[in-house]
């Protein structure tokens, strides 16, 4: 516990003095409690996320990091490795593959590194992974392109 | 049955001995759920065990085999239907019988009350088996925690704290370093350095 709190304060030290500055990523600590914290993304460019900028929730267990912490999409996202629904996303390093040198940051950049690089064939999301599968990449761009317009940018007007 | 080997870490000082322990203790209450199979207690890195002041280093060798002996008799007193043991025939290394008397009296002060006579029994017959039987030290567990000699300092993958010279850093065999409570933490969920993910243990 007091551990967690601990490297989650350092964590928030960094971010503060943007010693870990990444343009892409604003990660932001709850007021009241440093187990949560959310993190605006910008989707990575050259994909259908381009433009869009995405918000994930991270609630982080008392064993980190000797545990991953569990993030999720709350901004929708058509992508074969996010659950449409829950946001959940399947990404190794926050199941079998953690270690404990991952942050919060770093752990942002993976889920960007993932919404440029998706794992069709361990599918959250069994239409987005089927579209690609099938070699319909046109039919997944589009799909996901009409998403982040309707969900992750600002609108119009 | 999960498997599990037991590691006793190299100790620099006498407070991480104790820490050492912790991860003893742990062990044993999973031991006693019946939970783990001990297979090796590793037994290497017997010359980096702690220096005491030269002195010291006898009369504490001295009260330990003084101790095993009075852990001895209360198992031979106790298991009449067991062969009985003394420290003579054991011919145990001086970091053997430190980490027998740690284990042994661990077992006897936190456990011997909550579980049958049976289990306790058994806990007892594993740990002093693991330390005497030589097809129990034939296996060596190649990771080392040291003091580091680096002069440079960095930052703790784990804790994001700064890495001090000093004697509170453990180095894996990868090179990597991180404070050494910070990485026995770890090494007790997984066996992967946190950094390049080579293993550090044979399994
Ligand atoms: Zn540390
Ligand atoms: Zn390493």
């Amino acid at each position: 516990m007091q551990a967690s709190r601990a490297r989650l304060f350092k964590e928030y030290k960094d971010v503060q003095r943007e010693k870990v500055a990444d343009p892409d990523i604003q990660l932001v600590c709850d007021d009241a409690n440093i187990f949560k914290w959310t993190a605006l993304i910008k989707g990575p460019s050259e994909t259908p996320y381009e433009g869009g900028v995405f918000q994930l929730a991270f609630a982080v267990p008392e064993q980190y990091p000797l545990q991953p912490p569990n993030v999720r999409f709350l901004t929708k996202i058509f992508h074969p490795n996010v659950h449409f629904k829950s946001g959940e996303i399947c990404l190794d390093i926050l199941k079998n593959a953690w270690s404990p040198a991952w942050t919060l940051q770093s752990v942002c950049r993976a889920i960007i590194a993932l919404m440029a690089h998706p794992e069709p064939d361990s599918p959250l999301n069994c239409d987005s992974g089927n579209l690609l599968r099938s070699g319909d990449v046109r039919g997944f761009h589009s799909m996901a392109r009409m998403y982040t317009r309707l969900a992750a940018m600002p609108k119009k007007g | 049955m999960q498997k599990v080997f037991a590691i006793s870490i190299n100790c620099v000082s006498k407070m991480e001995q104790m820490q050492s322990i912790e991860i003893n203790i742990n062990i044993g209450v999973e031991l006693l759920r019946g939970n783990l199979n001990i297979e090796v207690f590793e037994t290497v890195g017997l010359e980096n065990h702690i220096d005491y002041e030269d002195e010291g280093q006898s009369l504490h060798e001295e009260h330990q085999r003084s101790r095993l002996n009075e852990l001895l008799d209360m198992r031979n007193s106790e298991n009449s239907s067991l062969a009985p043991l003394n420290i003579e025939e054991l011919n145990l290394k001086s970091r053997e019988v430190d980490l027998l008397v740690h284990e042994l009296t661990y077992l006897h002060y936190n456990f011997k009350d909550q579980y049958s006579n049976e289990e306790y029994n058994a806990a007892q017959e594993k740990i002093i088996s693991a330390k005497v039987n030589p097809d129990f030290r034939v296996k060596t567990i190649p990771y080392v925690l040291s003091p580091s000699t680096d002069e440079e300092s960095e930052t703790c993958a784990i804790c994001l704290d700064e890495i001090k010279n000093g004697k509170n850093i453990g180095s894996l065999q990868c090179g990597h370093e991180y404070h050494i409570n910070c990485i026995k933490r770890w090494l007790r969920v997984k066996d992967l350095c946190p950094k390049c993910k080579r293993q550090c243990l044979p399994f």
